[in-house]
């Protein structure tokens, strides 16, 4: 695959892994740096202060001077023009679905493909499974896989996840076009064909088009609902699309992301982080650029042609991905298609998920400030001061936000001069545009996502507790900040968890207060044993008897005599149950033991 | 011999040029229209500059003065906003007025005040032209506003009003649009257009709200859910109602914060309310007084031809849209003459005509009059048919409408002709204030260093000194200078105070007659007024007024 003709005054870039965080190099300008500022501090404290302050108002100026530009810009974007054609004439695809732990998605993946609308003969899905994850395996192999569907087994080797299964899978792609989808994603049918189309216009065109990123749409970002606009339920009361707080803000932030933020970097010609799913390339590219196999981890065959498109060590390998695309003189454009996923229902997993995705952006901007020169000469000065800050900028941004909102509060709560100091005059007000109009301007952002895809009723959830979300983000990035420092430790990493039963604390709450409100069942009555009833003669007086007694029968009424009746156990009313969250949790990553097994492909 | 071509690809080959010379149309329209109301704003301007009228309203100089202070002077900074004024207005002229040149020509006041008539006259245009996909209609409402003596006078002039009307066209437009697309995207612009006019005037207050019933009324009208289903409505509101209130929150805390009274621009000191107290307005506690006085003011400003039309205009809006989302957008431009109409009645807003108290004040409040007014009248001319013997009857009939404004303007435009009345109120004001400009250009020409004066109700006394002065608003100073205003620190040179008697100022007040005014020579005394310096001897210079 030719390199695109017009970069000609791009240095080649060279891909380096996140294998190590940090190189001794960026150490010891790190160590430099702190010694400067610890001399300065010695020096003037106030003074160190006033320039930390000035440095990030600096940063946080150009990072929101990006994500308003971004937005502006995406409202021009307009996907590049496909090119339809004939199904003989369309390229063969393949896609590829990384899997770990998930034998129960194993038929979602099928049926969301075989919803696909393209030529059998000419799509390949490889289920690319771990060796080490048994039980999916054995599902795959029991289960009835269209003729189309191959199954990948990888290696068990370190490092594992997603990015190295996936470079192990691409040996055996036969496709000219890949894709990646997760488990639980359900493209929009025709997104193959679109995207086909898409590189074959551009192609036609002379355009370097090296990747096209659908839309993710997180479908439980609002509950389903039927004609009359209530939320439809199963038969057992529960939500059939489970919704809460948390998937609404998700949905919002992919809203922003893919409507707004990528199509605006596309739209400028601008390296695009690319989403974990959903990204098409030539699988010529991917072999082109992809990592030297000296960089990559030796795999247990001689013959092992594993092909370093991700970069196995990246948590965001995706993002790492669309950086080395650009430098590579490749485009990436924003396809009109979508792909439904589900997303996380609770916020304990969303910022388990988050900080992973933050790490990996960190992780990604320190690769490319190894050496910062070369990668700019690669990918271009400006674009790569706006890749920086996309990926950098956002783990910074979200560092910094905390520290600022805490130095408001206390000068509020306080007047303390010392902070005051620390904001002298053109400080105080850059200061307090970016606090006001700032975020103001990013909570209108994601307004404006909201109501464009749609999404009516996440608005009241955006204005009552984004603040809160944000605050969420942050406790995130400084648990990835940690997970940096500290490699060794590692908390459990959340899968979204699938086939949750939920109902909404609305519906929870009415059945709750309905079953207070019920009057109480009947006590059920049991058939007593027929009283020994001796009916007296009728010339002698009877004893005036409190009870009558009926015929024995079904409902026969207790006696109140001598006899003593053990009244049936009281059936009582089920309370409704607390909504039933099978977080299955994600077992800790233990490292298996080498074993010389050769990879299946089965 | 040429094939005719198939009449379908004739017609279809007809319509997209059709449509393609309209859109055409529009564009040049779009031009001229700007260009013509920049040419008029900028001659406007012009006139009233030769008439020495650009700052005839005190109010236009307290504006200049306040967005000044935010940049120049004894004590800047923004909190120098707010008080009883809303900022909007000021923090535009505080980008020009640090320049002395366009702060003493009032032209980084009036700068703002001719664009936002341009972008009004434009504002009225679009809306007529999607209304009623007229040109005529929207050229009728834009010469309707533009060619108004009043607003003419007006624009050329540092007030708030003219910023109020275009935000109002503005907003209404982006409403208009958002019921007629749908898109999300001009319902944010409309939100964010009232959001700003909450600090603007008060009474877009209320204009912001009704806008805000006007999008509840689309939603309902389109039976759009508010908790079932997509909740369209739900967000559509929560939307648009979010900034209005977060820009009320604002003002409030910032009132809060910087003066310690989250309404201490309803009921502090200097208020509406507090100078209201101070006069008697013969239309407090009167709806038919109030109705009158508002009436006789609408007349004098907007024209009874203006009148007439607009209201035919909106009833026939109201008719043809069925009472619709449409109209009501269109209805809602009145609730601010409403909003002062009771203003009147309550006491908060003064206004005075000759026919009902024989006196001319506050006349400028009517001319928010002329917006309605002139979407009236465009809908009125854009709904006429087109006749096949007189296709043209909307054109010639917005040509006639335009020539009857110019008839209307050409009067007060005469070497010896009378200016609108808004012109003649300020002229009046300007008059009854010759003796505070003679005092203030003495203090500018004749002494040095800092001055010690009361702003309020001393305009023109303070306005050519800005930057010298120490006044009401220096906070800690003003207190401390006023104490002692002779002590070192201080550096007070020069001592300014009404002394008119039962109107003295805080200065007056506070230092006539005291030994602390000792190292102090008077060096100039008028009628009402006192100069005095720091180390200056007997040598008074009295001014009869």
């Amino acid at each position: 695959m030719g390199r695109p003709g017009h970069d000609t005054e791009r240095r080649e870039h060279r891909r380096e892994t996140a294998q190590h965080t940090t190189t001794r190099a960026q150490r010891r300008v790190a160590a430099y740096a702190l010694v400067g500022l610890a001399l300065l501090g010695a020096w003037s404290p106030r003074g160190l202060g006033v320039v930390l302050v000035a440095a990030a108002m600096l940063f946080l100026l150009a990072f929101m001077t990006l994500r308003l530009g971004l937005v502006l810009a995406s409202r021009g974007y307009r996907p590049p023009e496909p090119e339809l054609g004939p199904d003989e004439e369309l390229p063969r695809y393949t896609t590829l679905h990384p899997m770990y732990d998930e034998a129960h998605m194993i038929p979602v993946v099928v049926a969301a493909m075989e919803a696909v609308d393209y030529p059998r003969d000419r799509l390949e899905c490889l289920l690319v499974l771990e060796e080490r994850d048994g039980a999916t395996v054995a599902a795959a192999r029991e289960a009835d896989l269209p003729d189309h569907f191959r199954v990948v087994v990888v290696p068990a080797v370190r490092p594992y996840g997603k990015p190295k299964a996936c470079n192990y899978a691409l040996q055996h792609a036969t496709g000219e076009l890949v894709v990646i989808y997760d488990a639980e994603d359900r493209p929009e049918p025709q997104q193959l064909r679109r995207a086909a189309a898409t590189f074959r216009g551009a192609a036609r065109r002379g355009e370097p088009l090296g990747c096209v990123q659908a839309r993710l749409v997180f479908d439980n970002e609002a509950p389903l609902c039927d004609e009359h606009g209530r939320v439809r339920r199963d038969a057992e009361d529960y939500d059939v699309r489970p919704t809460t707080w948390t998937s609404r803000l998700l949905g919002n932030e992919y809203a922003v992301h893919f409507d707004l933020v990528l199509t605006g970097l596309a739209r400028l010609g601008l390296p695009v982080p690319l989403g974990g799913t959903s990204n098409h390339f030539p699988l010529a590219l991917l072999r082109e650029i992809a990592f030297a196999p000296s960089q990559m981890p030796d795999m247990p065959a001689a013959d092992d042609a594993s092909v370093g498109a991700w970069d196995p060590w990246n948590v965001t390998e995706d993002a790492e991905l669309g950086g080395a695309i650009a430098a590579a003189g490749w485009r990436t454009s924003v396809l009109d298609s979508h792909t439904d996923e589900e997303a996380c229902l609770t916020a304990r997993a969303a910022v388990n998920q988050r900080s992973r995705w933050v790490k990996g952006y960190a992780q990604t901007s320190l690769v490319l400030l190894r050496h910062p020169v070369r990668s700019a000469r690669a990918m271009g000065p400006l674009s790569y001061l706006a890749f920086q800050l996309q990926v950098g900028g956002t783990f910074v941004s979200l560092a910094l936000s905390p520290v600022f909102w805490g130095l408001f509060a206390v000068y509020v709560l306080t007047g303390s001069d010392r902070i005051a100091a620390l904001f002298p005059g053109p400080l105080y007000y850059v200061g307090m545009t970016l606090l006001v109009a700032g975020n103001l301007a990013l909570l209108t952002v994601s307004l404006y996502a909201a109501e464009s895809r749609g999404r009516h009723g996440t608005v009241r959830y955006l204005l009552a507790v984004l603040p809160v979300w944000w605050a969420m983000l942050s406790a995130a990035t400084y648990v990835a900040a940690l997970e940096l420092l500290f490699p060794a430790w590692r908390p459990a990493w959340n899968k979204t968890t699938h086939g949750v039963r939920r109902r909404g604390l609305g519906r929870r709450l009415a059945l709750a207060s309905a079953g207070m409100l019920a009057a109480p069942a009947p006590t059920p009555v049991r058939s007593v044993p027929k009283p020994a009833v001796r009916f007296l003669p009728p010339d002698r007086l009877a004893p005036a008897l409190t009870t009558g007694y009926l015929a024995p029968g079904p409902r026969a009424v207790p006696d109140r005599s001598s006899a003593r009746v053990v009244p049936p156990p009281r059936e009582r009313t089920p309370r409704p149950a607390r909504p039933v969250v099978h977080e299955v949790p994600k077992a800790p990553v233990r490292w298996l033991a080498q074993r010389p097994r050769e990879a299946a492909v089965v | 011999m040429r094939r005719p071509r198939s009449r379908g690809a004739a017609v279809t080959g007809m319509g997209a040029t059709r449509a393609g010379l309209r859109r055409a149309a529009w564009r040049r329209d779009t031009t001229w229209v700007l260009l013509l109301a920049g040419l008029l704003s900028v001659l406007g301007w012009w006139h009233v500059l030769q008439q020495d009228l650009v700052l005839g309203y005190k109010d236009a100089l307290s504006h200049l003065m306040i967005g000044r202070r935010v940049v120049v002077g004894q004590s800047t900074g923004l909190a120098q906003l707010g008080g009883i004024w809303l900022p909007l207005q000021h923090v535009l002229i505080s980008t020009l007025a640090w320049n002395d040149t366009l702060y003493l020509t009032g032209f980084a006041g009036s700068l703002f005040s001719m664009c936002c008539y341009v972008s009004t006259c434009l504002g009225l245009f679009l809306v007529l032209r999607d209304l009623t996909g007229s040109r005529a209609g929207g050229w009728a409402a834009a010469a309707v506003f533009g060619l108004n003596a009043d607003v003419l006078y007006l624009q050329a002039t540092p007030m708030g009003e003219p910023l109020m009307y275009a935000g109002m066209v503005w907003a209404l437009l982006a409403v208009l649009r958002w019921q007629d697309r749908g898109t999300s995207g001009w319902l944010f612009v409309g939100a964010g257009l009232c959001a700003l006019l909450v600090w603007v005037r008060y009474e877009a207050w209320v204009f912001s709200a009704a806008l805000w019933c006007v999008v509840a009324h689309t939603c309902a009208v389109r039976r759009q859910r508010l908790w079932r289903g997509d909740q369209a409505s739900q967000g559509a509101l929560l939307v648009f109602g979010f900034y209005m209130a977060l820009a009320v929150a604002g003002w409030l805390a910032w009132s809060a914060i910087v003066f310690g009274d989250w309404l201490g621009w309803y009921r502090g000191a200097w208020s509406s309310v507090d100078q209201m107290s101070r006069l008697e307005m013969s239309q407090v506690g009167s709806w038919s007084r109030s109705l009158r006085t508002y009436a006789w003011g609408g007349l004098h400003t907007v024209g009874w031809l203006a009148l007439v039309g607009g209201s035919a205009g909106l009833v026939l809006a109201a008719v043809r849209e069925r009472g619709g989302p449409r109209s009501t957008a269109l209805l809602a431009t009145l609730v601010p003459a409403g909003f002062l109409v009771y203003g009147l009645w309550s006491g908060s807003q003064p206004m005075r005509v000759v026919e009902v108290d024989g006196d001319l004040y506050n006349l400028r409040m009517a001319v928010v009059l002329l917006v309605p007014a002139a979407l009236g009248t465009g809908y009125l001319v854009g709904s006429l048919p087109r006749p096949a013997l007189f296709p043209t009857l909307p054109g010639v009939a917005a040509a006639g409408v335009a020539a009857g404004c110019l008839a209307l303007l050409a009067p007060h435009l005469a070497a010896d002709g009378e200016g609108p009345v808004t012109e003649l109120e300020a002229d009046r004001a300007r008059a009854a204030y010759a003796e505070q400009r003679d005092v203030g250009r003495f203090v500018a020409e004749h002494t040095t260093g800092r001055v010690l004066a009361e702003s309020i109700f001393n305009e023109w006394v303070v306005f050519p000194n800005q930057e010298r002065v120490v006044y009401e608003g220096s906070r800690g100073e003003w207190e401390t200078a006023l104490d002692d205003p002779g002590a070192r620190p201080h550096d007070i040179a020069v001592v300014v105070m009404r002394t008119t008697p039962d109107d003295e100022d805080s200065v007056a007040t506070a230092l006539l007659g005291s030994p602390r005014l000792a190292a102090f020579g008077v060096v100039l005394q008028t009628d009402n007024f006192l100069v005095l310096s720091k180390g200056a001897g007997d040598g008074t210079t009295r001014a009869r007024h």
